[in-house]
């Protein structure tokens, strides 16, 4: 597919990362969160986009640290995964680009919380980045549910 | 895949499934001449379309049944069993075909010779001598004729996601609207704007109405299979049952047929295989050999009740407690502290099974008590009406559709969440006189007026903080089932409406306190809670069998509807309330359903007229809302501005000084409202009576001064059964049928009907003096009977 090497990078828990774009759809500015009382943690909350509803992803607690504070204006990254829409919060977005020098696997060894969201790096402008699936973020809190 | 192919592939799916019906009714009758026509050209149909996209097997398959068909329409041969098993086969072969195709985007290699020359050797076994032919050619449908009938099969076919886009759109629409009337109310002060925006707002509501109308579907198309089903079913165990359907034309959601298509298949099976009798035991019994499964679907406000009742044996409920007690469900002492209802409410019990064997089709594991929890899992119950030896009905009562519901919108913890108002059996006040709240051993109680029932804090059940101010403070009485009921505490209740309602996401599904999310006309997401499984994610047993109370909470449960009043307002602007239980449905027409009709005015809704109660039309183009109210027999609409809500009967009520409408005014909350006399208003629809009391006699008064006749006599010659108008007629107005004239003196002009003068002094003016002092109450009522009596 010709958008196979197009990701979005932005700032997740004071590192940067590349997401994959696959099914990303759109980047949007958050509108009013309404809490979802007893549901798993990593569920920041609902808000309306237009006539949707989408489920808002804290990916700071997928990762294991204290929550992300979300400000009013603050822009999210809306992705599609099994016809339910979600949106990621991200500490800053920053741009969306083609990559082309492929990905690589990790070496060494990452920091907790990270080791099971990503797999891969992919070099940018002289920075390294870590390659994230979107998906993971919202598959991974079940499957450890589950586990 | 080829969309020629496609389109083919889609109706003949759906021409199989109109067909089957067809098929076991023409075996039941070979002689319906419709039914042969209409399988005829259904093989007809698909033999011309298959022959375009190369399609051979089929071609073949539908040529030999269409062939053997057009033989029995023109008498050549005879509809006998082995005919029709022939071509059902035939069917069969056509339907797994197709569904291969399907799969596979062409069309297999194979050899249909088996089921073609079945079909031709159950001819040359039966195939009668033509010189016989009981018909003539003339007999036969004309090819112009079977066209003619073939167009009526097309419609146009539009694929689902497209509907669920539009239905998007519309929903996108109806929140923009909200948004864009929020700024006009606050910056736009031009009523031409403000006219123009109403406009658009209307049609933005008419067309999502019409939008979720696109989703319904008529329930014939659940029916349509069920000949085949059963007609398969009592042939294979021995038995003799027919199927009877009414009530076709209910329309459902779509994706509601496809929830309730297994249950009722199941119930069915179940009903002929352990209902129904073998023919010998029916007639050992005094009955016919023939069961009958009787299947009948109605509409009931925006709930749909589908009725399945057989003739058999019922349920042996002795039995069912002795399996229950066997299979160490409950102990023989408890199960003797049952009612009979409850007792009947075990065969729910998941790991029982009544059958004395486990037959190939009944016995699969497959239970009641999946199909009860497959229809809760939709928002519907499930109602047993068991008569042991001669029969027995389960109702399916579902929502009409799985997206819009009607919701209550609660509040706990500052915020707002859904419940489907179908769950809902009341709704009470926690500081009300007939509500007792009790913490006993760590449970929460709330008793309503001597019933016991197992209470959740929302709050607490949602881990919200719970604020002080518990004025408003509502329970909610959910009702799961017969006998399963609880009470849910909420911070406050606010209004009810309609929500389109969508899944959630799994992580929130998981956590299992909601059924999905919805959007609200505010445009602030709200979840919709499930109260089904919120009780059992806080392990509370909300079985009010289970309190060793069942009969009591029984009694007080069939007695409540009876107790509980719908407030309304009605067309005049008045707060009025009428007996839930007497409202048979709302119904919310065009307004154009309405006519005038020898001086009465009437309804249209579907195929009925029914009588509405108004002295004239509403001044309206747009959709007007009806109580429909019914005492089984008779039915008379009712127009109302707008349902309010449902609240429990005060225990006082301020009787009318006088017999009409209104039977008497009560407060609820801190408003009067006044109750609406049922007795009166079907008195007034008996027998068309409703017409004449709306051409009730015009009295005009003229003379003296107005306000005395307004204020002081026009009441009194309304209750005598006038209409009154005061002043002389203008042109172009009625005339009346009495003049009342206040000044004794004055030449009653054009007297052409009867007049009455009334004198202001008691003393007579002469010895030709016929008025009649104004206060004097039983000379004028007797003058006034006196005229009623002269006109009829």
């Amino acid at each position: 597919m010709i958008l196979n090497n197009l990701y979005l990078i932005a700032r997740i828990a004071d590192t940067r990362v590349a997401l994959r774009s696959a099914i990303i759809e759109s980047v949007v500015t958050v509108g009013d969160i309404v809490a979802v009382p007893g549901a798993p943690p990593h569920v920041a909350g609902l808000f309306a986009l237009r006539s949707r509803v989408l489920t808002l992803i804290d990916p700071h607690i997928v990762l294991g640290i204290s929550p992300t504070v979300v400000t009013p204006g603050q822009r999210v990254i809306v992705v599609e995964i099994g016809g339910h829409g979600y949106a990621l919060l991200a500490d800053r977005i920053e741009d969306v680009c083609f990559i082309d020098g492929g990905e690589n696997a990790v070496r060494g060894r990452l920091a907790e919380g990270w080791t099971e969201l990503a797999d891969s790096v992919i070099e940018h402008e002289g920075a390294t980045l870590l390659v994230l699936d979107p998906a993971r973020l919202v598959t991974l809190p079940m499957q450890q549910r589950a586990a | 895949m080829d969309e020629l192919l496609g389109d083919f592939l889609g109706e003949t799916g759906e021409m199989l499934a109109e067909i089957a019906g067809a098929i076991v009714a023409w075996e039941a009758n070979p002689a319906d001449q419709d039914r042969l026509d209409a399988i005829f050209r259904f093989v007809h149909t698909v033999k011309g379309s298959s022959g375009f996209l190369t399609l051979p097997r089929v071609t073949a398959l539908a040529h030999a049944a269409e062939d053997a068909l057009d033989m029995v329409r023109r008498g050549q041969r005879s509809a006998d069993r082995a005919l029709v098993s022939g071509v059902l086969a035939i069917i069969d072969r056509l339907a797994d075909l197709t569904e291969s195709i399907g799969a596979a985007g062409s069309e297999a290699a194979g050899n249909d010779d088996d089921v073609i020359s079945a079909l031709h050797a159950a001819a040359s076994a039966t195939s009668v001598p033509a010189a016989s032919a009981p018909q003539s050619h003339e007999d036969v449908a004309s090819d112009a004729a079977l066209n003619d009938a073939m167009a009526s099969w097309r419609s146009i076919r539009v694929p689902l996601p497209l509907l669920d886009s539009v239905m998007t759109g519309i929903t996108d629409m109806v929140l923009a609207r909200n948004e864009f009337a929020r700024m006009l109310r606050a910056h736009v002060r031009d009523a031409h704007v403000t006219a123009a925006f109403d406009r658009l707002s209307e049609s933005v509501a008419t067309m999502r109405q019409s939008v979720s109308q696109m989703r319904m579907q008529r329930v014939e198309r659940l029916f349509a299979p069920l000949p085949r089903i059963v007609r398969d079913i009592a042939g294979e165990l021995g038995k003799q049952a027919q199927l009877i359907t009414a009530g076709g034309e209910v329309e459902l959601d779509r994706e509601m047929i496809e929830n309730i298509r297994d249950p009722l298949t199941h119930i069915i099976r179940n009903a002929i295989d352990h209902g129904l009798e073998s023919p010998e035991a029916r007639g050992a019994a005094g009955k016919a050999a023939v069961g009958t499964i009787a299947i009948t679907a109605r509409q009931s406000g925006n709930r749909i009740d589908i009725m399945i009742s057989d003739d058999g044996r019922g349920i042996d409920v002795d039995r069912v407690v002795a399996k229950a007690v066997a299979a160490g469900i409950l102990s023989a002492a408890e199960a003797a502290q049952l009612s009979a209802k409850e007792q009947l409410a075990l065969i729910f019990t998941p790991g029982l099974s009544t059958a004395a064997r486990v037959s190939n089709l009944s016995g699969r594991g497959v239970g009641m008590d999946v199909v009860k929890s497959n229809i809760e899992r939709i928002g519907g119950l499930v109602d047993i009406d068991n008569r042991p030896g001669a029969g027995m009905t389960i109702t399916l009562r579902v929502p009409m559709t799985l997206t819009i519901i009607s919701g209550l919108m609660v509040s706990a913890g500052g915020q707002q969440f859904a419940i489907p108002r179908g769950v809902v059996r009341e709704i009470l006040l926690e500081d009300s006189d007939a509500v007792r709240i009790e913490r006993v051993g760590g449970g929460d109680y709330a008793t309503v007026r001597g019933e016991r029932l197992a209470m959740i804090r929302l709050e607490q059940a949602l881990g919200l903080p719970q604020a002080d101010d518990s004025a408003d403070r509502a329970l909610i009485l959910v009702r799961l089932g017969e006998s399963r009921c609880y009470a849910l505490n909420v911070a406050a209740v606010h209004d009810h409406e309609e929500l389109v309602i969508k899944p959630a996401a799994p992580a929130i599904l998981a956590s299992g306190f909601y059924a999905g999310t919805t959007l609200p006309d505010s445009g602030r997401p709200v979840l919709l809670l499930d109260t089904a499984s919120l009780p059992q994610i806080l392990g509370i047993d909300v079985d009010v069998a289970g309190t060793g109370m069942g009969q009591a909470a029984a009694a007080v449960a069939s007695a409540a509807p009876a107790d509980q009043l719908l407030l309304f307002r009605d067309t005049g602007g008045l707060a009025r309330a009428v007996p839930l239980a007497a409202i048979d449905r709302l119904d919310d027409i065009p307004a154009s359903c309405l006519f005038v009709s020898a001086g009465g005015i009437f309804a249209r809704i579907d195929d009925t007229i029914m009588p509405v109660f108004a002295a004239e039309l509403p001044r309206t183009e747009g959709r007007i809302k009806m109580l429909r109210i019914a005492d089984g027999e008779l039915v008379v609409c009712y127009p109302v501005e707008a349902v309010l809500d449902i609240v429990r009967r005060p225990a006082s009520m301020r009787p009318a000084s006088e017999p009409g409408l209104v039977i008497g005014t009560m407060l609820i909350g801190d408003e009067p409202v006044e109750l609406i006399d049922c007795f009166w208003l079907m008195a007034q629809t008996d027998g068309g009576q409703i017409t004449a009391s709306l051409t009730r006699p015009l009295c005009r008064v003229i003379g003296g001064s107005g306000g005395w006749a307004r204020s002081f006599l026009a009441p009194m010659l309304e209750v005598a059964g006038y209409r009154v108008a005061v002043g002389p007629a203008a042109p172009g107005e009625e005339a009346g049928d009495l003049l009342m004239s206040c000044d004794s003196d004055d030449e009653v002009p054009g007297a052409a009907v009867p007049v009455l003068r009334l004198r202001s002094t008691v003393a007579v003016h002469g010895a030709n003096d016929d008025s009649i002092y104004r206060y004097d109450r039983v000379g004028l009522l007797a003058a006034l009977a006196a005229n009623r009596r002269g006109r009829g």
